[in-house]
């Protein structure tokens, strides 16, 4: 008796169980259906409390700016100039505006409308020209703003900061108190270096025929190999044994370096921070996206300042994007999320989660967290 | 005679109105869905096939086969979306995307653009401070010549601020009212009535005065727009003496505004007293002769067709190809040496106007005065209390 009930009540769970499992199947097939006809109709997502983004980019691909006195490709023609962005370069910013405008066109609207979009650029030819090819790929001209039909590009504003004041971007604006703490903070990075680094600088030096004495000088060696292999140069033998793994090494430290501190933070990063923070606040309702064109150490600086702090060497073309998102019922109370494009052609951004933050990070949060490396007035504190 | 250097000076092309005026049937911004101020695709356009049609005629001065590279343009706009956007439509018409240069992409090429913003710009958007052009400006505004202009267009003022609602107090009013009106023409849209009688005839004659009136004086000159013809000129000495600049290009390009170009003219003497055209162009090139003289021919391409043919300007008291030597001779009087110093000249005792540095000097000069006698009258009351008792007593030593 006591048996058969048993057995009973497990054909009877048995039974339900099939059901269940029809129901989540059918239910399944029912979703999966849904979202495939969602996604095949809709190219772009719909993102209801998207208000602003803040986008930081690195140009595109390059040629080389510097050469070691050994070098057997020092003589090498290339075609574009030195530290020039090259055809590579130009497809690979095109090719992430065109994926930005994938993610956020519904966002942003088909028509450019210059109060709601801003391009500054570092002064950098080959930032500038990067602005300019990734613009071309976010926005064609459509409807109204056709003006060639056989030139689906159209003239897009950038502003490019003049070197002497860029304090944000290429970020070369001299500034004393940073200066200074800069040369500590490398004094310590070097004495920390180990004895196998320090002899791989010796080898280096006699190789090159150049004083690679340190990490900066390490890391331009490192981005003139790599171009070089990246263009089919053959490499000589000699670096075989440190490239490009511990070549990459110090060059990914000689970025961090600039931000090893909180006051080279402030002073490095501060600026462009500040700014974005500022966008996010300020907002009039019109500014859509503010976008900036920099180089490797703009995203390494913004990074680390934002406490993502593993070395890390951006490829061309990698972005930083800041979504501030507002609810309907919470005006002015937004929130922010962080991605990062590992590179141009990234389709699917990492989300980055800040420290400080769960999961979603609201403005005043961040800015208050932040604020200890937003300079009042960077001009002024640089020189106390 | 062969061209070796050139610098263009253009306006943007066509842009929506800055600003409806008061009375404007057509002020409802949904009318203009770029927004105030902002390039058109007509604009687009013009500068593009502009672009080409001087890659074409200065194809001697650009890389082979009008190949792109970092030397081979300098490019200087303002900082404006309109001239910036002019200029990169201009390049991507003179730099057409050869089988070479394919990226991928477009049949277009990205080309980089010099520019600072406005508070910095000393050279094109000529805006930067200067007090002692200041002086002259206002020096300028209160003298016999320019009241009696005002004077003269009263009646035509007291018409277009009655039917505009705009206030007719000064004269670049004038061009405010012309280009709105103009552009609302462009556009198809159809003008009040009352204009009938005033546009464009009547209205272009002072607006083209508004134009000459920032550089009306040498000091005008020199002050507002000495520092490009500066730079054009020395510019073209450098590629004459052969000394090798860091850049190296054959052309230097300004991308800038009606106000740039008309002010350009003026300070080199050749000004039509008419609007610079939308797109219109500036072509000063400087070229060697067989004898390898180097001589300097201005061009004035005075239309917004981009296929339109340029005049030649020919700078007075000059021939037509001016030796660049007499060139400078010619303009020194309008070349600053040190702009930023004379910008900072006060005429402290020039009693002659009620400007406001004089108002200032007379009151440091009566203030410093009237400190003077204070001490000298104080000084002397400390004497007459202490001295009457010295002089007396030694007058009494002495009668004794």
């Amino acid at each position: 008796m006591w048996y058969n009930r048993s057995q009973s009540f497990l054909l009877q769970q048995c039974r339900q169980r099939q059901y269940t499992f029809f129901t989540v199947v059918g239910l399944a097939v029912i979703l999966i259906a849904f979202f495939i006809t969602y996604a095949s109709f809709s190219g772009s997502k719909p993102l209801p409390t998207l208000r602003q983004i803040n986008v930081v980019f690195r140009h595109g691909d390059k040629t080389p700016t510097y050469s070691y006195p050994n070098d057997p490709h020092k003589d090498f023609a290339w075609k574009e100039g030195k530290g020039a962005l090259t055809a590579k370069g130009k497809f690979e910013l095109f090719a992430l505006g065109e994926i930005m405008k994938s993610k956020y066109g519904e966002f942003l609207g088909e028509v450019y409308l210059p109060e709601e979009i801003q391009m500054k650029s570092s002064y950098a030819p080959r930032a500038q020209m990067s602005a300019m090819t990734f613009l071309a790929g976010l926005f064609p001209p459509k409807g109204f703003q056709i003006w060639n039909d056989n030139l689906h590009w159209q003239p897009i504003p950038v502003n490019p900061i003049p070197r002497e004041t860029d304090n944000m971007l290429a970020a070369k604006a001299p500034c004393a108190k940073y200066e200074k703490e800069k040369q500590r903070s490398d004094a310590t990075i070097a004495t920390n270096l180990t004895k196998e680094d320090n002899d791989l600088l010796k080898v280096l030096t006699e190789k090159t025929g150049d004083q690679i004495n340190n990490i900066a000088k390490a890391e331009s060696l490192f981005y003139t190999l790599l171009i070089q292999r990246d263009n089919g140069l053959v490499l000589p033998d000699w670096t075989e044994e440190m490239f490009p793994t511990k070549l990459a090494r110090f060059a990914a430290l000689n970025l961090a370096s600039y931000t090893m501190t909180d006051t080279l933070k402030k002073f490095q990063a501060g600026p462009l921070l500040k700014e974005i923070v500022k966008n996010m606040q300020m907002r009039d309702g019109k500014r859509k996206a503010n976008f900036y064109s920099g180089h490797d150490l703009t995203i390494v600086s913004l990074m680390r300042t934002l406490g993502f702090e593993d070395l890390n060497l951006p490829s061309y073309g990698a972005a930083v994007v800041i979504e501030y998102h507002e609810n309907e019922d919470a005006p002015g109370n937004g929130f922010i999320q962080v991605f990062y494009h590992r590179q141009a052609t990234d389709q699917k951004p990492n989300s980055y989660q800040l420290s400080f933050c769960d999961p979603s990070c609201p403005l005043n949060v961040f800015r208050e967290n932040l604020s200890k490396f937003m300079p009042n007035n960077w001009e002024a504190e640089c020189k106390s | 005679m062969n061209n070796i250097y050139l610098s263009q000076l253009y306006r943007h092309g066509e842009r929506t109105i800055i600003e409806p005026y008061p009375n404007d049937p057509y002020k409802d911004p949904k009318l203009w869905p770029l927004g105030w101020g902002q390039l058109t695709q007509a604009g687009i356009h013009h500068h593009y096939v502009l672009g080409n049609w001087l890659g074409t005629r200065y194809s001697h001065l650009l890389p082979k086969h009008r190949d792109y590279n970092l030397k081979a343009i300098r490019v200087q706009s303002t900082d404006v979306d309109r001239t910036l956007m002019s200029a990169e439509a201009n390049l991507a018409g003179m730099f057409p995307l050869t089988p070479e240069e394919e990226w991928g992409g477009l049949k277009w090429q990205p080309v980089p653009i010099h520019t600072i913003p406005e508070q910095l710009d000393k050279v094109l958007a000529m805006k930067y401070p200067c007090k002692r052009y200041d002086y002259a400006l206002h020096k300028f505004e209160k003298s016999a010549e320019y009241k009696n202009i005002l004077k003269n267009l009263g009646e035509l003022g007291n018409y277009l601020q009655k039917n505009s609602g705009m206030k007719f107090d000064d004269l670049k009013i004038f061009d405010y009212l012309y280009s709105t009106l103009l552009i609302e023409k462009l556009n198809n849209f159809t003008l009040p009535e009352w204009t009938k009688s005033v546009f464009p005839e009547k209205m272009i004659v002072p607006a083209g005065l508004s134009f000459a009136k920032p550089t009306w004086t040498p000091e005008m000159k020199r002050l507002k727009a000495g520092l490009l013809v500066k730079g054009m000129l020395s510019n073209m000495e450098k590629k004459v003496s052969g000394v090798e600049d860091t850049t190296g290009q054959n052309i230097t390009v300004y991308s800038a505004h009606d106000t740039t170009v008309a002010n350009f003219l003026n300070t080199i003497g050749v000004f039509n007293m008419l609007p610079p055209p939308f797109a219109s162009l500036v072509l000063v090139e400087l070229r060697e002769t067989s004898k390898h003289e180097h001589v300097v021919m201005v061009h004035f391409k005075n239309t917004t067709d981009p296929e339109g043919v340029p005049y030649i300007l020919t700078i007075p008291g000059c021939t037509e190809a001016c030796p660049i030597t007499q060139l400078r001779t010619l303009l020194q009087p309008v070349i600053p040496e040190d702009w930023d110093s004379e910008c900072h000249q006060h005429e402290f005792f020039d009693l002659t106007d009620d400007q406001p540095y004089n108002t200032l000097a007379i009151f440091a000069v009566v203030t410093s005065t009237l400190i003077v006698f204070l001490v000298l009258a104080l000084t002397s009351v400390y004497w007459t209390k202490q001295k009457p008792n010295h002089i007396y007593h030694k007058l009494n030593v002495e009668t004794l």
